[in-house]
């Protein structure tokens, strides 16, 4: 192949890190290359975007999160809620919905079988992809991500942002506006890419389409109508997880999960062709090679294709046909797979005598499924691992991936090499695998390993397009590993740092400004968290991993692992504002319900019996107070001086204090709900009820407000006995309503009635799903 | 257009026109027996049971029935050659209800709708025969309470006129509609690839197109059946029996609706896969060599065929391939930029220089000329508008293409006429159909920009690739009036589409909006690479200054 993986480990070694020394993995805001060393830049270049985005800024997509589960099941007929399922997600909801839902109690045996199979057959395409977190969504991007995209213009210092909540900003050097984009149809956004030699369109991929923005440079319009868009639909192309302008930019192309065929584009005229089809595999990547000519598709399985682009040949299976045969011996199948060598120019012209076989070295297993040239497919080095990403050389003749599972980085080399005249193959060329921790290890042999640790699966693949550098970043990893590379006369690849970031840092995207000629600019996108945050987000990482998990088994975790970190000392934090705590606080919690982060945050105290963030700490900070004052050491103590001066000057700590220490015992989440309704807070529940379908529960809190008109709500939804809809007298909370609540899930594992006792055990209302 | 583009014309069709036809052909004769015999098992579930479809099969080899098949193989044939004549490279437009009413009652067209109508209807009867079940399969059939006696079969007539009404709605689609209109693809895949693609779209087409027409079929047959079925038993001694179909309750019958559902969904499958096949086919691109007329081994080099005009079959594909220069590599485009043998002169480059930048600047004056006030108009050439061009009857005549009219002298008498004309497109009704739209004009205009757009691409991407290929320099001269007549292009575009109300997006469905969408995006395209290409030396092309301030946004990529 003409490779050469390190200028000193010859052909056969490949490159790793473990030939770089410790000094080399830098961390800082600006990190420069400098004689093929990384170190920290002084200052930041010049002629750099400055873009600061608030997490705070930026809601969560609602179109994601389903509302469903933060209300009481409702009486709905089969054919009602199929209706609701077809037109919410088609046939696939439709079954679903028959495999999983209430209707399938009902189905007998050999229906629910008909149902399951004919749900693993319309799904197929999808499995591979929903079985993996890389899916649809962005590889390596959590859900709460802020960033989850961007995209540099070709052309200019231009910069396409994805935001958590799908929405678009457009940045750009001496702009007077920053553009916002959205669309009702700029749902689950997985890509976006700028059109070249253009300056105002962007193709964004969407979870039913492709939209094509036209975005005027000199625009000063900050939110561009929706007629500035073109929505590009196929049938059964959904979703949509990579969009890819061709070099020229007169053509796009597409992958879908959903859809076996890449889709090639004339947007300027709307038209579109599929790509040749496989029936039981989708597409999760594409890739145009700079010089255009070819392009690279991967697919939800093992194998991935590369077209030329001149005729799109699809020539897979010709070989028998042609004479050359594949011969797949039993023993070997699947394991070492023989290859059917053909070489043809460019035009087909049939077949050229000297078909060979030739068997592929073991341990590398992998088909070469080809009979020439053009329109190749490939299958990925490991058994069941799928091409995760890929990039081309900016000579369009070196394609590098890497497959999901294994942190490896594979070579195909399209170039043609005198007297070899075997089809191109995929080479490891980069194997980043973490050396593991050696038995007697020293302290610097370990801080060294530690210095160079990566993540174990390739997220993302950048080359520069002076193809002197490429940058690779893992999934759930804040490091980004740098090489310099040098494509003549063959590929060379040699480490040069590793770039990462603090702790709390995980890296989302990288990719290099594509305007520049002679430097390169590596863009990183990382999520900035707190330390505090890494503990939500290991939480959230619990609740994914563990979906099945019961809700006491979950909630333990919750308690023990999540709110401990997060309200580690909080007996000292005092007048100490609790809002971002708060914020992590209540997510965290809607994500232990399964609910929406826009539900409000009383009805979850209230399903769940936790009591508020405020409560809580003010309990805690009343028992340590309690607990100090208790203590033989704390009269004459400096706190105890410090905490009667307070207290005598009424300054707010010490009114603070005051009251802590004169507030009734809190613990109970009927008490902090009581606390709740006297403080007005619950008030925002009619206009919520209004909003969303009703429940019982809800009905029950509309009851107890003190304001707002009383909403209408469904006969079949609403179970208010008629006494407590009637007493709609309590426009206050009873003063002594100190009763228990008996939280649902608690009682019964799931979302069902729940019922608040008032202190003599006569009850107020009940919840039920049945009437 | 001169000899040696004509030579290209004799050459092309007899080595490549015709024997794509007879490809075609082929493959469309055994696209409609496969989609016939696929077509026999929900017959046959509907008449009789799948038992008999192994009879049917079996029927297939008694003579009656190579008859039958030899008649459908004629009739797939007749259809072919109708196709082969009216097909279209250049999409129909119309500047009034009017003008399209004109167009569909002119006596060739009349007559072409006339012989659809004829070949639906023998091609049922095929089907029918062929089928061979006793309830729809005779017209005649021996009545039930006298055996000596014959009947007429209505549910047969009633299949048979229902392919030859649905036939009226596929004709006027296809004239009206531009179904004869041969597209080019978006990529040129292979040729199995490119009809299995069609053949999922092409299904549901027909299977709704044929819903639509029956229910007016239907309709039809309940107010009329009843004169049809007269015209036999009048004419001819036979008799009706049994429920009349053209009741409620013959028409309620669900067999009926069944086998015309079915057949003809079948009969519109074909007519449109064979306007796919035929398509499919002559639209494969074609390899032409890059050399002079001069130079050229073979008569057929893409400079000849680039100027013939009386063949847009050939002069689209040479275009077509002009533009591929682009996207091959230097190697291909290489012969373009070289020089000619004795004397050293780029005649090649020069040759495909002046056709491309033709096509432009001639579609540029056409558009100019359509938005120009309609008093000018009266004194410059009309636009070859309104007037459809029919591709396959050119190559089938040999005629040299229409030339602009000389302006006529308007008497007296023509200008009474237009009072008049202007007097009744203020009345009510006949002002909706006298009305001319107020884009038709540059539409027509527009219609066969094809070329264009292809000119702009590859003369672009050979400006680009001049930069680094273009060793004696034989580009540079044309760069200058390349920019020039690329602005022009844009400008008047922008006016067009100002006009057309679409705001920057592609157009819908038609393929003329689609067209000028393409368009657009192919000139920005070129002016973009060729402004970033050659930034620095934009000064030294030979442009104005208002060209070059005109260029800047361009290169400094702040043009929308």
């Amino acid at each position: 192949m003409g490779l050469r993986a390190c200028p000193d480990g010859g052909r056969q070694r490949l490159c790793s890190l473990s030939q770089l020394s410790p000094e080399l993995a830098v961390s800082g805001p600006h990190v420069q290359e400098a004689g093929g060393r990384l170190q920290v830049a002084p200052l930041p270049l010049t002629d750099q975007l400055n873009v600061t985005i608030r997490p705070d800024a930026v809601r969560s997509s609602t179109k994601v999160g389903t509302v469903e589960n933060a209300f009481l099941a409702t009486e709905e007929t089969t054919t009602s809620r199929l209706l609701a399922s077809w037109h919410r997600a088609g046939i696939s909801g439709v079954l679903d919905d028959l495999a999983s839902g209430r209707a399938a109690d009902s189905l007998p045996g050999w229906a629910r079988r008909l149902v399951a199979l004919l749900t693993t057959l319309v799904r197929l395409p999808y499995t591979a992809s929903i079985s993996s977190p890389l899916s649809v969504s962005v590889p390596g991007a959590p859900a709460g991500a802020v960033v989850r995209r961007v995209a540099w213009h070709p052309h200019t210092t231009r910069l396409a942002v994805v935001l958590r909540d799908d929405s678009i900003r457009v940045y750009q050097t001496q702009a007077p506006t920053v553009p916002l984009i959205k669309h009702r149809l700029q749902r689950r956004v997985a890509d976006l890419h700028w059109k070249p030699h253009s300056a105002s369109l962007l193709a964004v991929a969407c979870e039913r389409c492709v939209l094509v923005w036209t975005l005027e440079p000199n625009s000063v319009i900050t939110r561009p109508p929706g007629s500035c868009a073109q929505t590009l639909t196929a049938p059964g192309h959904a979703p949509v997880s990579c969009v890819q302008w061709s070099p020229l930019g007169d053509l796009l192309v597409s992958a879908s999960p959903g859809d076996g065929a890449l889709i090639l584009w004339n947007v300027a005229e709307e038209t579109h062709v599929p790509l040749s089809r496989v029936w039981w595999l989708g597409n999760t990547l594409c890739r145009w090679s700079p010089d255009g000519s070819k392009v690279l598709g991967a697919t939800t399985g093992q194998t991935f294709r590369v077209w030329e682009t001149v005729r799109w040949m699809d020539e897979r299976y010709r070989g028998p046909v042609s004479g050359a045969r594949m011969t797949l011996p039993s023993s070997l199948l699947w394991t070492e797979v023989w290859e059917t060598v053909r070489w043809t120019d460019e035009r087909y012209r049939g077949p050229v005598s000297g078909a060979r076989m030739t068997p592929l070295p073991s341990p590398v297993d992998r088909v070469w499924e080809t009979a020439r040239w053009t329109d190749e497919r490939y299958r990925g080095p490991v058994s069941g691992a799928r091409m995760s990403c890929a990039c081309w050389s900016p000579d369009g003749q070196t394609a590098l991936f890497a497959t999901a599972g294994e942190p490896v980085v594979y070579s195909l080399s399209f170039v043609p090499i005198l007297l070899n005249d075997s089809a191109p193959r995929p080479v490891p060329v980069i194997d980043l695998t973490s050396s593991p921790p050696e038995a007697d290890e020293t302290r610097e042999a370990r801080a060294r390993r530690e210095a160079l640790r990566v993540g174990t699966e390739i997220a993302a693949l950048s080359w520069d397009s002076t193809g002197r550098r490429l940058a690779v970043s893992f999934v759930d990893c804040n490091a980004v590993a740098i090489f310099a590379t040098d494509l003549h006369p063959h590929l060379r690849i040699t480490p040069c740092g590793v770039l990462r970031g603090s702790v709390d840092e995980v890296v989302m995207d990288i990719t290099f400004q594509q305007n520049l000629q002679d430097t390169a600019s590596l863009c990183v996108v990382s999520e900035q968290m707190e330390l505090k945050q890494c503990q939500v987000r290991k939480f959230r990482s619990f609740l994914r991993k563990n979906n099945e998990a019961p809700f006491t088994v979950k909630k333990a975790v919750w308690d023990s692992a999540l709110n401990a970190s997060i309200l580690y000392s909080c007996e000292t934090w005092m007048t100490g504002s609790l809002k971002p705590v708060d914020q992590m606080y209540q997510h965290t919690l809607k994500d232990l319900v399964g609910v929406r982060y826009q539900t409000p945050s009383d009805l979850i105290y209230v399903e769940t019996g936790i009591p508020p963030l405020s409560a809580r700490v003010g309990q805690m900070q009343r028992n340590f107070l309690m607990k100090l004052q208790a203590s033989t050491h704390f009269e004459g103590s400096p706190v105890q001086k410090a905490i009667q001066l307070a207290r005598m000057h009424a300054c707010p700590m010490g009114q603070y204090i005051e009251k802590l220490l004169g507030s009734p015992h809190l613990s109970s989440p009927v008490a902090a709900l009581s606390e709740a309704w006297s403080s007005g807070r619950i008030q925002q529940v009619p206009m919520l009820v209004s909003a969303t379908a009703s429940g019982g529960l809800l009905g029950g809190l509309l009851a107890a407000a003190p304001a707002g008109p009383a909403t209408p709500l469904r006969p079949s939804a609403s179970l208010l006995s008629p006494s407590v809809s009637g007493a709609s007298g309590l426009a206050s909370p009873p003063a002594n309503v100190t009763g228990s609540l008996m939280s649902p899930v608690e009682q019964a594992g799931g979302r069902t009635p729940g019922s608040i006792l008032s202190p003599g055990g006569v009850q107020l209302f009940s919840v039920n799903d049945s009437p | 257009m001169g000899a040696t583009a004509q030579t290209a014309i004799e050459s092309f069709k007899a080595n490549i026109y015709n024997s794509r036809c007879a490809q075609a052909l082929l493959c469309g004769i055994a696209c409609h027996l496969a989609a016939y015999f696929v077509a026999i098992l929900p017959l046959a579930a509907i008449n009789t049971s799948f038992y008999s479809v192994a009879s049917h099969w079996w029927a297939l080899l008694h003579p009656t029935s190579w008859l039958y098949l030899l008649v459908i193989v004629g009739l797939t044939c007749a259809m072919g050659f109708i196709h082969a004549a009216w097909y279209s490279v250049k999409p129909i437009t119309f500047s009034s209800w009017l003008n399209c009413m004109a167009h569909l009652t002119s006596k060739h067209i009349l007559g072409t709708i006339a012989s659809h109508m004829v070949i639906s209807a023998f091609l049922m009867r095929s089907y029918l025969g062929l089928f061979g079940s006793t309830e729809i399969a005779n017209l005649f059939v021996p009545c039930q309470d006298d055996k000596n006696h014959k009947c007429i079969n209505e549910k047969h007539l009633f299949l048979v006129c229902q392919a030859a009404f649905s036939s009226i709605f596929a004709s006027v689609s296809y004239f009206c509609d531009n179904r004869n209109l041969v597209t080019f693809p978006v990529a040129q895949q292979p040729l199995s690839e490119r009809l299995t693609n069609v053949l999922k779209g092409n299904l549901w087409m027909a299977t709704m197109e044929n819903l639509q027409t029956m229910k007016w079929f239907y309709l039809f047959y309940f107010l009329h059946g009843n004169w049809l079925c007269g015209f036999f038993t009048n004419n001819i001694d036979v008799a009706r029996e049994g429920v009349a179909v053209d009741s409620v309750f013959g028409l309620l019958s669900v067999t009926l609706f069944l086998n015309a559902f079915t057949l003809g969904t079948l009969s519109r499958f074909v007519f449109q896969m064979g306007l796919s096949i035929f398509e499919t086919f002559q639209t494969e691109a074609l390899t032409l060599e890059v050399k002079s007329t001069q130079e050229a081994a073979s008569p057929m080099a893409m400079t000849a065929a680039m100027e013939a005009t009386s063949c847009p079959l050939l002069q689209h594909l040479a275009f077509l391939d002009f533009s591929e220069l682009a996207r091959r590599g230097a190697d291909r485009r290489a012969p373009a930029f070289s020089l000619s043998q004795p004397g050293g002169h780029p005649h090649t480059f020069n040759q495909l220089a002046t056709s491309s930048l033709g096509q432009i600047t001639s579609l540029t004056q056409r558009l100019e000329t359509a938005l120009a006030p309609p008093s000018d108009n009266n004194n410059s050439p009309p636009v070859a508008a309104n007037k459809p061009d029919f591709t396959g009857l050119r190559d089938l005549t040999g005629g040299a293409p229409p030339r602009p009219a000389a302006a006529p002298k308007r008497s007296e008498v023509a200008v009474l006429l237009d009072r008049l004309r202007g007097w009744l497109e203020r009345r009510p009704l006949l002002g909706a159909l006298l009305t001319e739209w107020p884009d038709s004009r540059p539409a027509a205009a527009l219609a066969d920009g094809r070329p264009a757009l292809w000119a702009v691409s590859g003369l672009s991407a050979l400006g680009v690739a001049s930069l680094t290929e273009d060793r004696y320099g034989v580009a540079q001269r044309h760069l200058g009036p390349l920019l020039r007549a690329l602005l022009e292009l844009a400008a008047v575009l922008e006016r067009v589409r100002r006009l057309a109300g679409c705001a920057g997006r592609g157009g819908g469905g038609a393929p003329v909006p689609r067209l000028a969408s393409g368009l657009r995006a192919a000139t920005a395209t070129a002016l973009f690479r060729l402004t970033a290409t050659f930034g620095p030396h934009l000064r030294s092309l030979g442009l104005s200054d208002k060209e070059l301030a005109r260029l800047e946004p361009y290169r400094l990529y702040t043009e929308g």
